[in-house]
């Protein structure tokens, strides 16, 4: 009988001299990691404070960076910040959880079934290339200036980005796995559960992150636009009050918002991922 | 006589409809074929690539619905996949994101094993085709050759009494193929399942069966039927052996025509 190939860990002759070294690259690639950004980050400042205050000792419209980090301090104190993100968000959550329930189950039903992708392809092509913007009047007529309005237009913001990736995932299942999993006497059920839904997670993650950054920009636009209202509406106010290092806070402050939410649905699905390892 | 037959396979034939440049057209794929697989027999049938035999074998699997004829195992009319019999697939399908065991464990729990029950069966079967220290493994982190373990243990993992391979070895390399075809006798010989074994390797057919059937024609039927009378186990050196050579030539030569 062939044996399995031992592995190479057992059988190298310099494995602590070869760990070593390996371990060594992957802490300064670790450090790297941190380190970098953070340089980079801190040139950026340098330049900024530096920039601003040469223009005649800190311009109204460019404040210095440490007026920004002030003014970021002094948001995250106010009750007003966190008022307002709560207006905002309340509604960015709706209309994402909307696009999201709608979205993945539309996409995977849709990439496996050939009469119905032709049905819906179409108007996705549409959606994706439409800038949803132009919709947004729409909406506010049907809706009228309400909270539902900015749901409405967050969930349409995202849906098309939720669905396309998605359906593409369920598409490409590879027909070998389905073929097994009826060979075994696997039901529909069967093969949705235990093979299009897992093959399909990396893909709906993906539609998840696009969704998600297309949703943050639909309840971003319509604040600033139509519905004056939660976080546009304190940029809109410091803007009016020529407060520039609190426009330049509140903005960073939804990028940085932005940033976490993608690194929390990285986390779900590290999280996802690793279960599925772990199970049988 | 007919509780011997494991498979009895008379008048299949199966037509696909193809689409060209708009048109339709219905291109035949299988005409009348008909065999017979002896209990505990190994039967492999070979044919240029394109001639059905894939098709054949999705048949026999209850995988593919089939215009005319009938298929029956174990004495019942297939009409869709069943639990006597398993499917060992040429490009292995793995769950990639599966380990080795829950790979092997899938047919089973497809098929309502409980979770303890179906670990320990998969663990004996890992252990059977030699990769008990590769259960936590995944598919990506193994050779094209242990993968095909993988695939084989499944498929034995469910106890059929019908093997059906489909080209289980057409992916991997000459020396790695070669091991597995040993492997997979010393496995044989211990339960003697049943096995349909397609190949378009003529030396792999002799070396490994009771019976070859080729196939040739459009459509595809059984144009010839030789059974190589090597003494089991095989061997290597049978290879060389005038028996095994004559009818290799006989096999090129029906091919040919
Ligand atoms: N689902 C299908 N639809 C249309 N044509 C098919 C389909 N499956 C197989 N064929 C055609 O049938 C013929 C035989 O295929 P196959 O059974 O895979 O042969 P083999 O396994 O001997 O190479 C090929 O010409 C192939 O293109
Ligand atoms: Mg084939």
């Amino acid at each position: 009988m062939l044996t399995a190939a031992g592995s190479a860990i057992e059988t190298g002759v310099a494995q602590p001299a070869l760990l070593a070294k390996w371990r060594r690259r992957r802490r300064v690639e670790r450090t790297a990691a941190v380190v970098l950004p953070l340089g980079v980050g801190a040139v950026c400042a340098l330049l900024w404070q530096m920039g601003a205050a040469a223009r005649t000792g800190g311009s109204v419209l460019l404040p210095t960076f440490t007026d920004f980090v002030g003014a970021v301090v002094r948001v995250l104190a106010s009750v007003r910040f966190w008022h307002a993100l709560w207006t905002s968000e309340s509604a960015l959550l709706l209309g994402f959880a909307i696009a999201v329930a709608a979205g993945i189950p539309l996409g995977l039903y849709v990439g496996r079934h050939r009469t119905v992708d032709g049905l819906v392809s179409g108007y996705l092509d549409i959606a994706v290339v439409t800038p949803t913007a132009v919709f947004m009047p729409l909406v506010i007529v049907v809706l009228g200036p309400t909270f539902w309005a900015r749901v409405a237009v967050i969930a349409i913001f995202g849906l098309p980005f939720v669905v396309v990736p998605t359906r593409t995932g369920s598409a490409t299942v590879p027909g070998a796995l389905v073929s097994m999993t009826r060979s075994y006497c696997g039901s529909s059920g069967a093969v949705w559960r235990e093979v299009v839904l897992p093959a399909s997670v990396p893909a709906i993650f993906n539609g998840l992150r696009q969704g998600l950054a297309h949703a943050l920009t639909g309840m971003v636009i319509i604040e600033l636009t139509f519905l004056a209202v939660g976080i546009g509406r304190l940029i809109q106010d410091a803007q009016a009050k020529f407060d520039a290092a609190s426009v330049f806070a509140v903005t960073f402050l939804i990028v940085a918002q932005g940033v976490a939410m993608m690194a929390l649905l990285q986390r779900a699905q590290d999280g996802l991922s690793g279960q599925w390892r772990a199970r049988s | 006589m007919s509780t011997d037959v494991a498979v009895r396979v008379s008048g299949l034939a199966k037509s696909f409809v193809r689409e060209t440049r708009g048109r339709a057209s219905v291109v035949p794929v299988l005409g009348d074929v008909t065999f017979e697989i002896a209990r505990a027999e190994f039967v492999s049938i070979v044919g240029p690539s394109g001639c059905g035999k894939t098709s054949l074998l999705r048949s026999v699997a209850g995988l593919l619905d089939v215009d005319a004829g009938t298929i029956e195992v174990d004495g019942k009319a297939v009409t869709g996949p069943g639990r006597e019999r398993a499917v060992v697939f040429q490009d292995f399908a793995l769950l990639p994101w599966a380990s080795s065991l829950d790979n092997v464990a899938f047919g089973l729990k497809l098929q309502g094993v409980g979770r303890a029950e179906r670990r320990r069966r998969a663990r004996a079967a890992l252990e059977m085709v030699g990769l008990d220290g590769f259960a936590d493994a995944l598919p990506h982190e193994l050779s094209g050759g242990m993968r095909q373990r993988v695939g084989i243990a499944r498929a034995l993992s469910v106890d059929p009494d019908v093997l059906l391979m489909d080209e289980p070895f057409g992916s991997l390399d000459e020396i790695t193929r070669r091991s597995m075809q040993e492997e997979l006798l010393r496995i044989w010989e211990r339960d003697k399942k049943t096995v349909l074994f397609i190949t378009h390797s003529v030396e792999e057919a002799l070396f490994l069966s009771d019976r070859v059937l080729v196939m040739g024609g459009k459509p595809g039927r059984v144009v010839e039927t030789l059974t190589p009378e090597l003494p089991r186990p095989r061997t290597r050196s049978q290879e060389s052996s005038e028996a095994f050579t004559s009818m290799r030539d006989k096999i090129w030569e029906t091919l040919a025509c």
